[in-house]
């Protein structure tokens, strides 16, 4: 999974193309890329990734909602086109590193992005540059046909990736607290 | 005819997205299950519910993406269309639940499309038949954030002596129902009780003026009388403006409300549930008083008049 700034940068030379790109990652850039993205559509270094999100609820409490919703919306068009939703994951920090290319930002966060917009209706985690091939779990299609939401009938809606490396490997947490 | 005005092609798009929320609603289990995650997350026999930390979608979901799938459908003028996807949202509410957060979205739902009465007592909050104690509610967070939307919800259903009494007592049943109580009367919404013909005259507690007619003379009830339906008037004056003002807030990301994507609520369901409360009850009157905010506020009206 590459950024546009990558892409734009690479002209068949992926390394040069990652190094220039690293120019790019600065918190302008950022802020640019989740509050004015059809400005640097084409250029940010940034890859918005979907997140669950938990927001208060009008009537009372909150709301859940999940990382797949926004991704397979986002991903048809709310089911009006085809689309590929990818299953990865990323590193994050709990503080805003906009420059370091191998930790993501979840950028909705107001404890640590607090002067971003005031609403957030969905979660998203901006990742740099890359998303490397084994962090990425498996790719599901989504059909045309909003009927296929549940993939009945489907014949292979979704492949998995055989060098998948868990985010588990990562972290002694939940080893600890089981 | 209640349409929220939005950018050329809104209406389209919008029908299209409400249908697609429906459809991943009825379909959220299946869909959560292709979309979690297959590496184990949580290892087995351990004290988490695999399920949960699969992302299995909850009851609260479900009903949470009809209500938004609904909330399009009445944007657009689909007001039978929202009703139904409402009653899909009470019907996955019918199993009785321990929560006072599905509790109370079953009461709040049923009341604005349903003939169900709800009764918000000192003691109990009653649906129907279905009857619990404030007693088995312990968070005084999660019963601050519910207590308005049922105390209009009850309005909605019936008069405040017979349906709203919590507010007309002076003592809850117990801590938590009792602080949660003043909460709701420390707030500004709580003026919007006198619309409906009761008046806080003495401390917190709200009273039916005819109750009173002994103490007080007739002259300093009317000026409690006036003086409550204009702090009334006001209460819900600043609640449509700030709902107009949350409308007016979305439209300035250009990007977000053209593409349809608003980040935050499109109704203000409490509003709405004020206006319908308001219509039920025969006090049109004071609706008519306050001058419409805007295009947003003059949509939320139609809709009421529409569900009422």
């Amino acid at each position: 999974m590459l950024s546009s700034a990558v892409k734009r940068n690479s002209c068949n030379q992926f390394v040069p193309a990652i190094h220039d790109a690293h120019d790019d990652l600065s918190e302008t850039a950022l802020n640019d890329h989740v509050n004015n993205f059809p400005s640097v559509w084409d250029r940010t270094p940034y890859i918005s990734l979907s997140a669950g999100i938990v927001l208060p609820d009008p009537v009372g409490g909150v709301s859940v909602l999940p990382a797949w919703l926004t991704a397979a919306a986002f991903a048809t068009n709310y089911g009006r086109t085809s689309g590929y939703v990818y299953r990865c994951w990323c590193v994050l920090s709990p503080k805003a590193v906009p420059e370091l290319a191998c930790i993501a930002d979840a950028v909705r966060d107001l404890n640590i992005f607090r002067k971003y917009w005031i609403f957030h209706g969905e979660g998203e985690i901006a990742a740099k540059l890359t998303v490397p091939a084994r962090q990425i779990e498996r790719v599901h299609k989504i059909d045309k046909n909003t009927n296929s939401l549940n993939f009945a009938g489907h014949a292979r809606p979704e492949i998995f990736n055989g060098k998948f490396v868990s985010p588990d490997r990562l972290s002694n947490l939940l080893e600890a607290i089981a | 005819m209640s349409t929220l005005n939005g950018p050329e092609g809104w209406l389209g798009d919008i029908r299209v997205r409400s249908t697609f929320l429906e459809k991943c609603a009825n379909n959220s289990e299946s869909l959560a299950r292709r979309f979690g995650p297959t590496f184990p997350m949580v290892p087995e026999g351990s004290l988490f519910d695999p399920l949960a930390a699969q992302g299995a979608p909850s009851r609260l979901f479900k009903i949470d993406l009809l209500v938004s799938a609904a909330e399009l459908a009445f944007c657009t003028n689909e007001t039978s269309r929202g009703k139904g996807l409402i009653q899909q949202a009470v019907e996955l509410l019918r199993e009785p639940s321990p929560e006072l957060l599905l509790v109370a979205r079953k009461a709040f739902y049923s009341a604005l499309t349903t003939s169900t009465e709800i009764y918000v007592g000192d003691g109990n909050l009653r649906i129907d038949d279905f009857n619990r104690s404030w007693r088995e509610f312990t968070s005084i967070v999660e019963m601050d954030a519910n207590l308005p939307g049922l105390i209009f919800a009850a309005l909605a259903t019936g008069e405040p002596d017979s349906h709203a009494r919590i507010v007309m007592t002076a003592y809850g049943a117990d801590r938590v129902s009792y602080i949660a109580r003043l909460s709701f009367l420390a707030s500004s919404d709580s003026a919007i009780l006198n619309l409906f013909g009761i008046f806080r005259v003495r401390g917190f507690m709200f009273f039916d003026p005819e109750e009173l007619i002994h103490e007080y003379s007739p002259d300093s009830m009317e000026t409690a009388r006036a003086s409550g339906i204009f702090a009334g008037q006001s209460a819900l004056a600043m609640r449509e403006y700030n709902y107009e003002n949350r409308i007016a807030l979305l439209q300035t990301n250009a990007i977000a409300w053209n593409s349809l994507a608003p980040a935050n609520s499109l109704i203000d369901w409490i509003l709405l549930m004020i206006h319908v409360a308001l219509i039920r009850r025969d006090r049109t009157a004071h609706l008519k008083a306050i001058p419409i905010a805007g295009n947003a506020t003059r949509f939320m009206r139609e809709l009421a008049y529409e569900l009422a």
